[in-house]
């Protein structure tokens, strides 16, 4: 036990004491959070339009062969709403066989509003519709923009980034510069190194998770955990979690890679496409079907789903299980991996 | 008494027989140089005995315990120097020692090892700050951590200038004198020479002789061997040490 203790205390002495750690893992996330939060991107959900509709008519083919929107069609209401609540819609178009036609903003997005509005005046006027009605309809609903976005998906990259890459080039450093062998000759198992070196890392994941989070709430003016514990809570054991799972995945990489200049390449080849084909920088909701069935497969788009949920709709451990699930898949992957291969000098 | 016996000891890999059946023993308290060329099987057979590496066959003891079936008691026994010397590089020297002195259940207070290997200025520098000799200071420093009764040192002195190497040779001799039992690989003979009570020589593998410096070198001259280079009283060495002074330049 205290064997574990000392690798930890001296683990983490050594990650504050190197600044190319505190710059990959502090400085260049918050930045990154910083920068994209404010810019704010306009137009990242704008030119996508929900549609719901309980019945059949003309309108519907006009409203979805329109070049100038793109409209995509849902089965339920509520999908509908989840969709623009989580910004990968900008507005929703109800169709009710009453002829009504509703159009769902978000508070305070009147632009979208004044859009979406026009565009359905100009296809009933078209149409010469004169039955249809237009009737606006704000949702209520927490929806924080592309800052409330980028928030929790940059820590979810974080989280990647940090636990990836501190087993790839630390790790795999003390074990071509003979450090790991030095530890083989003492009365101890060096896996207690390994273990001190992955406990450290794991606090320090959570650690810097919660100072991006807090960077958002403080400066970029999001609210994290809409007021409840157990969001903060799943927020700190999504961290641990994930923490622990991309240093597995780190560790099955140095397993696997054939010698120590292909590490970092292999490391980059698994991280590069995750940072845009998990919900990062942007939502995943209308990649093509195909990259979406890949996607859904990959672990930081459930860690950075996981979070954002918790984050911005104050969701606790038990409505993000379908995440944990595929996390807890991945972990058994990396850590088989591990052990069948995994070599100390 | 023996505290080193190696039987028939061979390490194959694949097919490459670096070690290749040899045999030898070192006495308690002597100091014992296994010297070969470059891959002839140095670092192989003290690494089977350091308990790093698993013979292929053959058997090794130290102080009467199989230094396989019985690694972990061996390791708490010995002290160990390997050839590449390297720590955890954003560490202090006392931090590593410390770090080290856990690692073998040992209380010892890691400033009196520092001051042992004159390395007590530099108790709060980083391990990567420090020079060649430096290094092979504290990583002696480290293998004295468990009070070890037998000390392996890999080639110690490979790289360092004199002053550096004649230093080291010091501290070697001074642990002799506590009692310890050394064994120590180099391609040095004349460090071989002024350190070494028995060597072994060792080529592809196998050991071809084991005596004395002295014995071996007049079995030479017995054989009629005579040196090209007249013999003199002092060597380069010697004048060069006496020129620049003994102290050491690092700090």
């Amino acid at each position: 036990m205290k064997i574990y203790l000392s690798f930890t205390i001296a683990a983490s002495k050594m990650f504050f004491r190197r600044k190319s750690s505190i710059f990959w893992s502090l400085f260049f996330p918050v930045v990154t959070m910083l920068v994209l939060g404010n810019a704010g991107f306009i137009g990242y959900s704008a030119p996508n339009v929900g549609l719901f509709s309980t019945t059949e008519n003309e309108t519907i083919d006009e409203l979805k062969s329109s070049k100038s929107i793109t409209i995509r069609e849902y089965q339920s209401k509520d999908n509908a709403l989840e969709a623009l609540e989580k910004g990968t819609l900008s507005a929703l178009i109800t169709l009710n066989p009453d002829s009504e036609i509703i159009v769902t903003t978000r508070e305070g997005d009147l632009a979208e509003k004044e859009v979406v509005e026009n565009f359905v005046f100009k296809i009933i006027n078209q149409d010469a519709d004169p039955v249809s009605y237009v009737t606006s309809e704000i949702a209520d609903m927490n929806y924080q923009g592309y800052k409330g976005f980028i928030v929790p998906g940059i820590a979810a990259m974080a989280i990647m980034q940090n636990g990836i890459f501190s087993v790839v080039f630390t790790l795999l450093s003390y074990k071509n510069q003979g450090v790991l062998k030095r530890l083989k000759a003492a009365p101890i198992s060096p896996s207690h190194f390994i273990v001190g070196h992955l406990i450290s890392r794991v606090s320090i994941i959570i650690l810097q998770t919660f100072i991006l989070l807090l960077m958002g709430v403080f400066v970029l003016g999001v609210s994290v955990g809409q007021g409840s514990i157990l969001a903060w809570l799943n927020i700190l054991f999504l961290s641990f979690l994930g923490g622990i799972l991309f240093l597995a995945i780190g560790l099955a990489i140095s397993s696997l890679a054939p010698n120590e200049d292909s590490a970092p390449a292999l490391a980059n080849l698994v991280t590069f496409p995750m940072l845009f084909l998990s919900g990062v920088f942007f939502p995943i909701d209308f990649l093509p079907t195909i990259i979406s069935y890949i996607s859904n497969l990959l672990p930081l788009t459930h860690l950075a789903e996981g979070i954002r949920l918790s984050a911005l709709y104050g969701n606790s451990t038990f409505t993000t299980i379908p995440q944990l699930g595929i996390t807890f898949a991945w972990l058994a992957v990396s850590f088989f991996i591990c052990a069948i291969s995994f070599k100390w000098e | 008494m023996e505290m080193i016996k190696v039987m028939n000891l061979k390490k194959n890999y694949d097919d490459f027989e670096a070690v290749r059946g040899i045999d030898f023993n070192v006495n308690e308290g002597e100091v014992f140089g296994l010297l070969g060329p470059n891959g002839a099987g140095k670092t192989t057979t003290v690494e089977i005995l350091e308990g790093l590496i698993e013979p292929s066959s053959g058997t090794a003891t130290i102080a009467n315990l199989d230094v396989v079936k019985d690694s972990k008691n061996v390791k708490k026994m010995i002290g160990v120097q390997l050839q590449s010397v390297n720590f955890f590089e954003q560490l202090s020297l006392y931090e590593i020692i410390e770090l080290f002195a856990t690692l073998y259940s040992s209380s010892i207070n890691p400033d009196l090892i520092l001051e042992r290997v004159d390395l007590k200025k530099k108790r709060g520098s980083y391990f990567k700050t420090l020079s060649g000799g430096q290094k092979q200071r504290l990583s002696i420093a480290v293998a004295l951590v468990n009070s070890p009764r037998v000390l392996f040192f890999d080639e110690p002195t490979t790289g360092l200038d004199p002053q550096a190497r004649r230093n080291l040779w010091d501290l070697i001799k001074s642990f002799q004198k506590e009692g310890k039992t050394i064994m120590l690989t180099t391609h040095y003979m004349e460090e071989a020479e002024e350190l070494c009570d028995r060597v072994a020589i060792i080529d592809e593998g196998k050991i071809i002789k084991i005596d004395s410096p002295s014995n071996l070198i007049d079995e030479l001259t017995k054989s009629g061997f005579k040196s090209q280079k007249k013999i003199k009283d002092a060597t380069l060495e010697d004048v060069f040490i006496s020129l620049t002074g003994k102290s050491l330049r690092e700090d």
